[in-house]
């Protein structure tokens, strides 16, 4: 490299402009509404629950059905009891013979061939579905709710009922409607005549439900649905195909026979009954594992890996902290959680490739959980009590680790920093939830930009008044800046003596874990590394103690779920106690439900620890000279060359020969010899895992198993590619993300392994370090994501064309604005296989249902964004967390090389609870014209406050003016409020709305005035 | 079998149910027969219960318990005769019956279910006889 040696160090004093400083933060916050408890009386703990040997003993009826245009042809299923097939079958819809008579015929020929028996669908529900819908059993699915939904004769909303409450509302009842000449007691229906007489039956065999975290609910009676993709996914924690599944579980999975078309032929049929045959063997290969382990949590309710990590804690005998010690302090719970934030995922090397080793913590929430001794220290004592701590030895414990980092290398001391202070940031680097304006588009509505984004960022944070934070990320920040926030108030929870209820468990039914001895996550990560001599079982305990563990030692201390609600019930709010930065009460219109295990403290710190791991490794690449490219939660992407030296880098802090900006690039050894330091934050078994608490990944060798020279090329968090250039000068992919542009469909059909990602990755590099690239032939193409009818909101526009579950291709917009048909014009049209017959589809919108044309009007321009769009926003969309060396506000243009944490200056502290993926058609065009997933927060605020600020500003516009804007609040109701007095809740949103009215009027007075 | 008796329209409600879980006209394979009380529900080849069980390599026939599992009266019926006297059988699911109320009652099906064959029966040769004089008619 030219000019590398005569490099000086001339760092860029940024001047951050003012804008780029960010002035209103949220914090999150402990609630507890006032909803009636669910099973009427206070919650008890109980250990574990009695359970049968096996799970998989009773009655099965494993189902598989094809479809054309997802409507049902045929299917086949196999009816087991205790183990043993009973029957094995296949099916056909019930109008089959009269409106395809040459099919039916075609199959009755097949199935007399194959000597298996054929029934109509009405045979199905009549000897089987109805039968253990009363009685019990369970229906297996691959994929539950499609297959329901085919065996459907119509569907209806669920609505909420009194045993199940609104559990379903929003989701399915599916219907079976047939004619009956019996009534309800099952006696014929005879008239006066003497003659038989009928009845239409409707009725509903399933109720479903996909919750907000993509959770599926049925209601089946006495019956169970166990859905495999599920249970293999609580097992393993991988989302798997049929045929990836199989192979997980050890079952061969040939080449199957046939399409998956629908089409009645000996193939398809063949590859039906092939399917439902491998599910089969699947449930009894998943069946045999779920049953190793020995928890009370039957298998159609384990929805993930945190369902049985919840559940061996409850065979460990550990009580959620709600129920062994109801009066622990919510305002302690409070200040925790409003210290809670995610993992650190930062890209600080923006559009400029860089040289680099990509390492990884060797499980980072187990072992930040262990380092913390939060098993010991928080999950297992009887009692929890705060114990204030002095503010000057916390502050002078912080300013003994900014002299002397390395301390933190000790594991001794990583229990005495889970403790909470309430400080003055003062511009040290904290994390904060800031909320950031959006660059890319922004909807001006009452004279405000209503697009940002709420991010969990760590940089200069200052703030009007005191903030909590957790004693990892204070030693994080006296670590990582110049400047120790200002210690006010401190706490730590004191243990007070041992559960009695705790007791061993036979882990797998293989590795006895007594809970009171040994900290049983710690202990599954080194478990998961024995060898049995057996692949599959190996690899099956290593995927589920990794997963049982991850979700152990974090997930499940945070678990908040938010209240369904009635869609169709008047708008009701909820008042909810709110602990956070101060106690108060506020009004929501949907409340969160903590779960009884919920304990922020641990949820806090165990994040907290995860930031200062990677604060510590980063810290001692600083200390080398080096510089940290990206990282995300366990990961960080080092700067690295072989023999090291310089690596030009815009905003980098040296300065070549050539005038070019550097940064100085570890040498492998350097790397290594960190890496060696790292090793003393092990807390595993040196014997069972050897290396360090940081390992190098294997995206840095070879096919021979050597190390390579990794490459990374980042835009922003979550979306970069490590690659590596072969001997011929080409870039070949070691790793790419899919964030967001995993969201678009293929333009290859059939392409499982997302091809088209590693091909757009390798076009936005080679653009990048000017290769020449190739145009591929898709890139003018219409971008479409594919959304599957989960919910009755996105099911309203396509009751007639289409079923729940069936799938829906959503383009976006070329630009926001182009159409105007609703707040946020969606245009979606039926799944369609060949993307090139985009122009054939009766597009409309998803929101509103309203026709739209995909050419702008008069015109052969298309409205929808193109591939060519999607792949260029991989190169052109940037870090909003941090800002370019030089301080000035992030752009295209300026967002380039090396950049520096986006300050924050909080003058506003909002309160919020928990994030969740909202519904498409209920999220504002901005929110979503990127992303489907949207997610948004419930706000808790300060209700007293919230009157008192209402009432001052009624005083201020005048009681008439607010008359006039509130139509339908009469004048006394206003006065009596402005006066101090009370009003109902409607009358206070129609007064706040018109306010919000008068107020945009006069800022648009202001406007028209300026010009 | 004309009564208002619902007891009596019992089998006629049952056929009617049956009848939903085959194409229409669907008659065995063998015999022609149409009941769709005796009709196997496997449509990929439609047989009477008499020659499902033939085709199956079984006797044609079924051991029927008269009147429940407390009286030790087994008798040997067809399986097309059993699937009739069982339908019947069935009417009175979840009642329960004295011992010796149980016994008549398992007669009384029994009879029940020779009268709706002898009503079938006469049905047919009724239409069998209207079709034959319709066919020696002159014109």
């Amino acid at each position: 490299m030219p000019g590398l040696d005569d490099a000086r160090y001339d760092p860029i004093e940024p001047n951050i402009a003012s804008s780029a400083i960010c002035s209103e933060i949220f914090v999150r916050a402990y609630a507890e509404p006032q909803l009636p408890n669910r099973r009427g009386v206070a919650p008890e703990f109980s250990p574990r629950h009695p359970r049968a040997d096996s799970w998989f003993t009773g009655e099965f009826l494993v189902i598989d059905t094809e479809t054309v245009r997802h409507q049902l042809t045929f299917g086949a299923y196999e009816r087991y009891n205790h183990g043993k097939l009973i029957e094995p079958a296949i099916f056909c819809r019930d109008d089959l013979p009269t409106t395809d008579p040459d099919g039916f015929a075609t199959l009755q020929a097949i199935c007399r061939r194959r000597d298996v028996r054929l029934y109509l669908l009405a045979n199905v529900f009549s000897s089987h579905i109805w039968r253990l819908r009363r009685r019990g059993g369970t229906f297996c699915f691959f994929n539950a709710s499609y297959d329901l939904s085919r065996l459907a004769s119509s569907w209806r909303p669920a609505t909420a009922g009194k045993r199940r409450g609104t559990r379903f509302v929003n989701g399915f009842e599916f219907l079976r409607h047939f004619e009956s000449a019996k009534d309800e007691r099952g006696r014929p229906i005879v008239d006066d005549k003497g003659n038989l007489g009928t009845r239409t039956v409707e009725a509903p065999f399933v109720r479903i439900r996909r919750d907000d975290r993509h959770h599926v609910r049925y209601d089946m009676a006495a019956a169970h649905v166990l859905d495999l993709a599920t249970l293999t996914h609580a097992l393993t924690d991988q989302t798997y195909s049929l045929p990836l599944a199989c192979e997980a579980f050890g079952i061969g999975f040939d080449e199957r026979p046939g399409r998956h078309d629908g089409t009645i032929s000996e193939d398809n049929v063949a590859g039906c009954v092939y399917d439902v045959a491998k599910t089969s063997e699947l449930l009894f290969a998943a069946g045999r594992e779920y049953d190793r382990h020995p928890i009370d949590l039957a298998p159609w309710r384990a929805p993930s890996a945190a369902s049985l990590a919840k559940a061996y804690l409850r065979a460990f005998g550990v009580a959620p902290r709600s129920m062994v010690q109801p009066d622990f302090s919510k305002e302690h719970q409070g200040y925790a959680a409003t210290a809670y934030f995610g993992g650190r995922v930062e890209d600080r090397v923006v559009r400029e490739a860089v040289p680099c080793t990509y390492i990884d913590a060797v499980s980072m929430y187990p072992s930040v959980f262990t380092l913390l001794n939060l098993w010991s220290d928080q999950v297992i004592p009887a009692r929890l009590e705060p114990e204030p701590l002095d503010p000057l030895e916390v502050q002078t414990f912080l300013e003994n680790l900014q002299a002397n980092p390395r301390c933190l290398l000790d594991r001794a001391l990583w229990p005495h920093l889970a403790f909470f202070a309430l400080v003055e940031p003062n511009g040290a680097h904290l994390p904060s939830r800031p909320k950031i304006p959006s660059p890319y588009l922004a909807r001006i509505e009452n004279g405000i930009s209503s697009a940002s984004h709420r991010l969990v960022s760590i940089g200069p944070l200052d703030s009007d008044v005191p903030l909590w934070f957790g004693g990892p990320d204070l030693a994080a920040a006296a670590i990582s800046g110049p400047v120790i926030p200002r210690i006010v108030q401190a706490w730590r929870l004191r243990a007070e003596g041992v559960q009695t209820t705790l007791q061993p468990v036979n882990f797998r039914g293989e590795d006895l874990i007594d809970p009171g001895s040994c900290n049983p996550f710690q202990r599954l990560i080194e478990l998961r590394k024995r060898d049995s001599g057996n692949k599959l079982d190996n690899d099956l305990r290593s995927t589920g103690y990794k997963t049982i563990a991850n979700s152990g030692a974090y997930g499940c201390f945070v678990e908040t779920t938010p209240e369904d609600i009635n869609p169709d019930a008047p708008p009701a709010t909820t008042r909810a106690e709110v602990w956070g930065l101060k106690p108060f009460t506020a009004v929501v219109e949907r409340p969160e439900r903590h779960s009884p295990l919920c304990s922020f403290p641990i949820a806090s710190l165990v994040t907290a620890g995860a930031r200062l791991l990677l604060a510590t490794a980063e810290h001692l690449v600083r200390d080398a000279g080096g510089e940290v490219a990206y990282c995300d939660t366990d990961s960080l992407m080092v700067i690295t060359r072989p023999e090291g030296g310089f690596v030009p880098c815009v905003g980098g802090p040296y300065r070549l020969g050539d005038g070019r900006r550097a940064v100085v690039a570890l040498s492998w050894a350097q790397l290594d010899r960190i890496l060696g330091d790292l090793a003393a934050l092990k807390v595993y078994d040196p014997h069972i895992i050897s290396g360090s608490s940081f390992k190098i990944e294997d995206e840095n060798l070879d096919a021979k198993g050597n190390r390579r020279e990794l490459w990374f090329y980042g835009t922003r968090e979550k979306s970069y590619a490590l690659y590596a250039v072969n001997s011929n000068g080409e870039i070949v992919l070691a790793k790419q993300s899919a964030h967001t542009i995993g969201q678009y469909r293929s333009p290859y059909p059939r392409d499982g392994e997302r091809q088209w990602i590693a091909e757009a990755w390798i076009r936005t590099i080679c653009e990048a370090v000017m290769q020449p690239v190739e145009t591929p032939p898709w890139f003018e193409l219409p971008a479409t994501s594919q959304v599957t009818l989960t919910t009755l909101n996105l099911m309203k526009h396509y009751v007639q064309t289409s079923r729940p579950f069936d799938f829906l291709a959503v383009a976006q917009l070329a630009y926001p604005g182009m159409l105007r048909c609703c707040d946020a014009p969606r245009p979606s049209c039926l799944l369609f296989e060949n993307l090139a017959a985009w122009l054939d589809q009766a597009w409309q919108c998803l929101g509103c249902g309203a026709a739209i044309q995909p050419h702008l009007a008069d015109t052969e321009l298309p409205i929808f964004k193109t591939y060519r769009r999607v792949v260029a926003n991989l190169a052109h969309s940037f870090e909003l967390k941090r800002l370019p060396a030089t301080g000035e506000e992030s752009t295209m243009g300026t967002m380039h090389g090396l950049t520096i944490p986006r300050p924050v200056r909080a003058t506003s502290v909002e309160h919020i609870g928990k994030e969740v993926i909202v519904d498409p058609t209920d999220t504002s065009e901005d929110l979503t014209a990127e992303e489907l997933n949207a997610t948004e927060p419930v706000v808790y605020r300060d209700e007293v406050e919230r009157i008192d600020v209402l009432r001052a500003s009624v005083r201020r516009e005048g009681i008439n003016q607010v008359a006039r804007a509130a139509k339908r609040v009469c004048l006394r109701t206003i006065q009596r409020f402005a006066s101090g007095g009370n009003v109902h809740s409607p009358n206070l949103a129609a007064i706040e709305a018109a306010l919000a009215i008068l107020g945009a009027a006069a800022a648009r007075r202001t406007d028209r005035d300026a010009m | 079998m004309s009564s208002t008796d619902p007891r009596e329209r019992t089998l006629d409600a049952e056929r009617h149910r049956r009848a939903s879980l085959f194409p229409a006209g669907a008659s065995c394979e063998e015999c022609g027969e149409t009941d769709f009380l005796v009709l196997d529900a496997d449509l990929s080849r439609v047989l009477c219960a008499d020659h499902a069980a033939i085709s199956h390599g079984r006797e044609p026939v079924d051991r029927h318990h008269l009147a429940g599992r407390r009286w030790k009266i087994v008798l040997d019926l067809t399986a097309n005769w059993h699937r009739v006297v069982t339908a019947l059988q069935r009417m009175e699911r979840g009642v329960t019956h004295g011992k010796m109320a149980e016994l008549l009652y398992g007669i009384a099906y029994l009879i029940l279910a020779i009268a709706d064959y002898v009503d079938k029966y006469e049905k047919k040769v009724k239409v069998r006889a209207r079709s034959g004089r319709r066919e020696i008619r002159p014109d």
